[in-house]
């Protein structure tokens, strides 16, 4: 039986490396952190959309299946650092500080997923300037109860509670001047759900959400935008946060209420950038020690979108998740268990 | 029809894109890299000084163009894009790279070109005068309450003892004690720089808005002709004899 090599321990590896163990395959899991769970462990995300679960309640399970078992070989805190050979005799080095090993393997899953977009270039956003303007990867871990400010929502600045909070979308996304037109197809979800995290714990704050289009495509994403109008009275406008700026000694924003057709500006406490999805270093290097091929944004490009989503341009090398671009959890489980039945099918013959 | 079987709701505009404006517009070279479809964002308004003061809107400019529809850009080319500051802000913040600065620039040139211009820079005669006839654009005079709401009301409220203060500021500097102009060019510079225009055909250009305008500069540079063109023939020598 030969072994399978999966790069990368997110959601989307895991859920491969569980997938293929279970069918039988001997698995190598390489994850360049010293834990499992990605992106999701790393912001300590603390409930997801659209059902505000806690994120522990999916994630541990997917880890603690690869954990316990014994088909799976995990080297954490490593990285692959060459791959010689071609379909199905791949022969890998992987690297870590206790050493070098080289193993053989059948087939092999990239799944190194995104980091999130870096604000501080969108530089009328203020990001690493104004300490109150923070990402919604950073609220993740403060709305954690295990995160730095124990569950609190602080102001960095002071460490006081926030009592107006406002939510810039598509930062980072959907924007020509970072070179990145796409859309980030979490952001909406993601900050309405931290709109109303932040409602619930706190009742007396206002949230406002600066945004283009709600793109609330996913299951139950619709209702969950309803939920947050009529039932936690968050405010919505129509207009894209362009600047901010201190005023009073008080963060200001400015935005057009296009609804309205007129320039505002708004005084606030604390602004949260909807940060969007680019293609981590991880995936770049992967991307050139295997010589496979990324599209214009850095992610990696499927043989064919439609037909092969999980092939790479290199045969015996497959993709999923993340790494090929914006994606959420669920479709990222979709697409780890989808990649496992392409690697078992393709190692049959 | 009769006017109960009127539909109340008013017909959208189709995109009509046929007319002669908008198709001299569009031949613009500026046009293709300033309009790269609009996501009716607000960015550009939100940046952009002019909508913060004045009617006007670069978004709408942007969507103007996109629709298409002849009368409504006839009559910004009358009015609202001459409210633009020209600061580029608008471009350089557009998630699409739009830029409605230079949409704006090429819509006041073809403006001024058609004839549609006259009305809108009617209030701008004195600030082209005292360009064409001095070589300063405004002059520490020329503000007044109405004509600039944007420059605050503490500017307004020192102009009123400009004359002492520019004689304090300026204390040896003759040429900065004056409130009629910015300060006081030489007259070789002066007819030097109306030359150009001339030459160049953009004095022409200026006397489609402002026609008597040329006769003016024209009289100034006929005073002046005589002992500038003296000047010119001793500068001419000068660079002669120290290229030997
Ligand atoms: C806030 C403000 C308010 C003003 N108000 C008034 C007013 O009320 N009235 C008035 O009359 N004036 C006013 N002015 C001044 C007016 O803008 C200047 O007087 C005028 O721009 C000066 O023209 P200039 O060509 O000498 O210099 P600049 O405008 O500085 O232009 C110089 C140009 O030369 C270019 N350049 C530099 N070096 C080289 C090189 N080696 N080779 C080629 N190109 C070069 C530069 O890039 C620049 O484009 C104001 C200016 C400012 C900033
Ligand atoms: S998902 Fe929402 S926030 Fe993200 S880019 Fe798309 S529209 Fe913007
Ligand atoms: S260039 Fe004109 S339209 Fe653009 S931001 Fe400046 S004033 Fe507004
Ligand atoms: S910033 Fe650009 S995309 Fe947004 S409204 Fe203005 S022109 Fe349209």
């Amino acid at each position: 039986m030969k072994t399978v090599l999966v790069i990368g321990g997110g959601v989307t590896g895991l859920k491969a490396s569980s997938e293929l163990a279970e069918m039988g395959y001997n698995v190598t899991l390489v994850e360049k952190e010293d834990y499992l769970g990605g992106q999701v462990a790393k912001h300590k995300y603390y409930k997801l959309a659209p059902d505000l679960r806690l994120a522990g309640e999916v994630i541990d399970p997917v880890i603690k299946a690869v954990e316990n078992n014994s088909n799976i070989k995990v080297y954490k805190h490593s990285h692959v650092a060459a791959v010689s050979g071609n379909a199905p005799e791949f022969k890998a080095k992987i690297k870590n500080s206790k050493g070098e090993s080289e193993e053989n393997f059948g087939a092999i899953v990239v799944a190194t997923g995104f980091e999130h977009f870096d604000p501080t270039v969108k530089q009328e956003y203020g990001y690493g300037r104004f300490k109150d303007v923070v990402t919604n990867a950073e609220v993740e871990e403060m709305l954690n109860p295990g995160g730095p400010t124990n569950g609190e929502l602080k102001r960095p600045s002071d460490g006081e509670t926030p009592k107006k909070i406002a939510i810039f979308q598509c930062v980072g996304s959907r924007d020509r001047q970072v070179g990145n037109p796409y859309c980030c197809r979490v952001g909406c979800v993601v900050s309405t759900k931290q709109a109303i995290e932040i409602k619930e714990k706190y009742p007396d704050s206002e949230v406002y959400v600066y945004y283009m289009d709600m793109r609330m495509f996913g299951r139950g994403w619709e209702e969950l935008y309803g939920k947050a109008m009529e039932e936690y009275e968050i405010i919505f406008t129509r207009g894209r946060g362009a600047e901010v700026t201190l005023k009073n000694q008080q963060l200001s924003l400015r935005a057009e209420e296009t609804i309205m057709d007129r320039p505002i500006q708004h005084s606030v406490d604390m602004i949260i950038l909807a940060a969007g999805m680019a293609a981590g270093e991880g995936t770049i290097e992967a991307a050139n020690v295997l010589g496979i091929k990324q599209n214009d944004y850095g992610f990696l490009e499927p043989k064919d979108d439609f037909v092969s989503p999980n092939e790479s341009s290199k045969p015996g090398i497959f993709i999923a998740g993340a790494d090929k671009g914006p994606m959420d959890i669920e479709n990222c489980i979709v697409e780890g268990a989808a990649v496992a039945a392409k690697v078992a099918s393709s190692l049959k013959n | 029809m009769s006017e109960e079987n009127k539909n109340p709701v008013t017909e959208k505009i189709e995109s009509a894109k046929g007319g002669h404006f908008y198709k001299e517009i569009m031949k613009d070279f500026r046009i293709k890299e300033s309009l790269h479809g609009c996501l009716n964002c607000g960015t550009c308004v939100a940046n952009c000084p002019a909508a913060a003061f004045y009617d006007y809107s670069p978004r709408e400019v942007c969507q103007m163009m996109i629709e298409g529809d002849e009368e409504t850009i006839e009559e910004y080319m009358k009015g609202k894009i001459w409210n633009c500051a020209q600061c580029y802000s608008c471009k350089y913040r557009c998630p699409k790279e739009n830029s409605a600065a230079d949409i704006v620039m090429a819509m006041r040139e073809i403006a001024v070109r058609e004839g549609l211009a006259e009305e809108a820079l009617a209030g701008y005669t004195r600030i082209a005068k005292l360009v064409l006839t001095r070589g300063n654009q405004l002059a520490p005079d020329m503000l007044s309450p109405d004509a600039f709401p944007d420059w605050g009301p503490r500017m307004i409220e020192l102009s009123s003892k400009k004359m002492e203060m520019r004689e304090e500021l300026f204390k040896g500097f003759p040429g900065m004690n004056v409130v009629d102009r910015a300060w006081a060019a030489e007259d070789y510079t002066i007819f030097e720089m109306q030359k150009i225009w001339e030459e160049s055909g953009a004095l022409e250009k200026v006397g489609t808005v402002f026609p008597f305008l040329v006769d003016i500069v024209q009289d100034d540079m006929d005073d002046k002709r005589d002992e500038m063109e003296v000047k010119i023939n001793e500068k001419k020598a000068k660079l002669e004899a120290s290229k030997k």
